[in-house]
């Protein structure tokens, strides 16, 4: 049971309003047993038959008080349900949650059915039926409209599902229309009538039996509707219209069980509390107006805050990615110098070498001989090293001049530059139709001229070597490739490999048995990747390999 | 002495004293007997053409009739050096070999565009580097007319 009255800490009214909507509710009733008094006095002259032919202007105020106070603490409650609906719309321009403004018309309209009933009762619109009457049955009426609806708009939220905050505003125009329309057909009829019911009984225990009914409403809306709804739409709007179930309860004892007369103590207490009723969503939603407001601020400042950390992340991405390029560009440039100054002490050692091979040659001593042999192999392979580690970074450096090239060509030319060994292995070379790229001829050509002579390098000794070259297009994250293959029925490597071959200077065999420093798919990575292009090897030991080209169409 | 039967002098810019020695075997190697001197950088080289500074002692004496050239050096290199030569009507008929390392093509194009007569990497092999002087020597000096000076 206490489960479920129980809210939520954020949710919560502040103790201190709880605090003193719980005494103003029980204060009077208290002050009222110690003798107080809230009523207006009937004025000596009211009583005074005799002197109606002679009624001053001083008098009628007097014999109006009461009137006037009723209809101020009327149209204090209506305003109050103004300003509610008033900030029930903004919250939801800020919200976007609908059950705030249908709750807010719910309200206005008790409110407007409270005023129309002022109205009736000041005379201020046209009303038939006495006062004694009138405003006890119009009263009674718009209690009981007042608490009809309001169990109806909250009611709707616990009906079925949530409603699609886009079609809202739909939806809170035409409740909004229905709950006015009733409001009103039912002053109408209550204001056109003659003939009210009695709706006061002043010796009766139940004084006013026709406000027993929005009681048990107003208790039912308190501990059953009110509870459920800001269980499932909970905010601080929802605590304190459960809240407002207080005042409205003890209105409806004061009245039912207190009020004899019009205008006497509990019936101005009544009308005071229900005021007290109204405002109570009223603070909620400015509690709630202000905590939405106040989560923004922070929510905006999280975000800030994210955005900052985000763009000073982008500059340092930015910054780094230049440095990259930078130190990519400055490692390039000094691998060419860096292999091109190799280049003149090499020249030198292998120059000398050679005189004093010469030299000891005369002396006749074997070892030595063989020791400056040896030496002189390895300037060599140093050499051949060198001279490619400047073409790979001549490759990165040079600046690319793209033309339409037609691979068909290249590949010819390859092949012609190819035929010794072609002829030598006997090998087999299959190609289909290939398209033309934008690119360098003479890069691509290396690239095909260095994938072709490792097919037959890498070709098995029992075996025809074939090359099948094929082409097709393919799409890849939305653009256009050709899909070049070169798939060999040579030796292979294990796939895990397959990212070593195309490293500087790696080689998956020994020198003695198949020459090479591993510098030319090192290369051709590097010339597909200067054309914006992709290339990859799949492989399978003792089945072949088989190299795929990606070029942009 | 007949002027004639005096062998051509062959002279060599190149800041590197290993390449002047290499050279200088080269041509011992070749049974040239042609005698070669150097200058170390392109401002040097000038000197020695011009007979000023401390080349003036061989005022008088004819001019080499080869000039190998390296590219690369300190002071002037030999890219500024060949355009002075070859911009200066007394020195613009001497044959120039640019002798470097370099490979870069932009060299290559940018020194025969100066009026280079031949560009020739510098060989790694001593044999070559003898077969290289022997062909030369006996391109410019046996081969070809050049005019009288």
């Amino acid at each position: 049971m206490i489960e479920f009255f129980y809210i939520e800490k954020k949710y919560r009214l502040p103790r201190a309003i709880v605090i003193a909507v719980v005494a103003i509710c029980v204060i009077p009733f208290i002050l009222q047993l110690f003798g107080a008094d809230f009523g207006n006095a009937l004025h000596a002259a009211a009583t005074n038959q005799l002197s109606v032919t002679q009624v001053t202007a001083d008098d009628m105020f007097y014999r109006l008080s009461g009137g006037f106070t009723h209809a101020l603490l009327e149209w204090t409650a209506f305003s109050a349900a103004i300003f509610v609906v008033l900030l029930a719309f903004c919250h939801y321009s800020i919200t976007n949650d609908i059950t705030t403004p249908v709750i807010g018309v719910a309200l206005f309209c008790a409110g407007a059915m409270d005023a129309f009933h002022t109205l009736a009762a000041t005379r201020l619109i046209s009303a038939v039926a006495e006062n004694t009457d009138l405003i006890p049955f119009t009263w009674a009426l718009s209690r009981v409209f007042n608490a009809v609806i309001m169990i109806a708009g909250v009611g709707i939220f616990l009906s079925g599902k949530k409603i699609n905050p886009n079609n809202g505003f739909k939806f809170i125009i035409m409740i909004s229309l229905i709950f006015a329309s009733i409001g009103y057909l039912l002053i109408y009829f209550s204001a056109t009538s003659y003939n009210l019911p009695q709706t006061q009984f002043p010796d009766a225990i139940i004084r006013r039996p026709y406000d027993i009914v929005p009681l048990i409403l107003f208790l039912f809306a308190g501990l059953v509707i009110y509870p459920l709804f800001a269980k499932r739409y909970p905010s601080i709007f929802a605590t304190a219209l459960l809240l407002s179930a207080l005042p409205e309860v003890a209105v409806e004892l004061h009245m039912a069980f207190g009020s004899q007369r019009l205008f006497d103590s509990d019936f101005n207490i009544a009308h005071f509390l229900k005021i007290i009723a109204y405002v109570i969503p009223l603070v909620g939603l400015v509690l709630d107006y202000v905590q939405t407001y106040k989560a923004q601020i922070e929510h905006h400042e999280q975000l800030q805050g994210a955005h900052e950390k985000l763009s000073t992340k982008a500059f340092e991405l930015d910054r780094s990615n230049t440095k990259l390029t930078q130190s990519n560009a400055e490692l390039e440039k000094f691998a060419y110098i860096a292999s091109h100054d190799l280049q003149e002490p090499l020249r030198k050692i292998q120059a000398f070498g050679d005189r004093l091979h010469k030299r000891i040659g005369i002396i006749d001593d074997e070892k030595a001989i063989d020791y400056i042999d040896r030496m002189q192999k390895s300037s060599t392979r140093m050499r051949s090293l060198i001279d490619d580690l400047l073409r790979f970074s001549r490759v990165g450096n040079e600046d690319y001049c793209f033309k339409s090239t037609d691979l068909n060509d290249v590949l010819k030319s390859v092949l012609d530059d190819l035929h010794i060994s072609i002829k030598e292995k006997s090998a087999q070379i299959n190609s289909e139709e290939l398209p033309s790229i934008l690119g360098e001829s003479n890069k691509l050509y290396q690239v095909f001229l260095n994938i072709l002579s490792n097919a037959l390098k890498f070709s098995k000794i029992n075996q025809t070597p074939v090359i099948s070259i094929s082409c097709q297009q393919i799409l890849m994250k939305n653009s256009s490739y050709w899909q070049i293959k070169i798939q060999d029925n040579g030796i292979g490597f294990e796939q895990e490999y397959a990212d070593k071959i195309f490293e500087v200077f790696q080689r998956l065999h020994g020198r003695s048995q198949y020459p090479g420093t591993g510098i030319g798919l090192a290369i051709c990575k590097k010339i597909v990747e200067k054309h914006n292009g992709m290339i990859y090897v799949e492989s399978e030991l003792d089945k072949g390999t088989c190299f795929i080209l990606l070029f942009e169409v | 002495m007949n002027k004639n039967l005096t062998p051509i002098r062959i002279h060599m810019c190149d800041d590197d004293p290993d390449d002047q020695l290499l050279v200088t075997d080269a041509l011992e190697e070749a049974r040239l007997g042609n005698p070669i001197d150097f200058t170390n950088n392109g401002k040097e080289l000038l000197q020695y053409l011009n007979r000023e500074g401390k080349y003036e002692h061989l005022m008088g004496q004819p001019l080499p009739g080869l000039i190998l050239l390296d590219l690369n050096m300190p002071v002037m290199d030999g890219r500024e050096a060949l355009a002075k030569i070859k911009q200066h009507e007394k020195f613009r008929s001497i044959p120039i070999i640019v002798l470097t390392t370099s490979k870069a093509e932009a060299d290559i194009a940018r020194t025969y565009d100066m009026g280079v007569n031949s560009f020739i990497m510098k060989p790694v092999s001593f044999d070559s580097l003898v077969d290289m002087v022997r062909s030369v020597t006996d391109y410019w000096f046996h081969l070809v007319s050049l005019p009288k000076k």
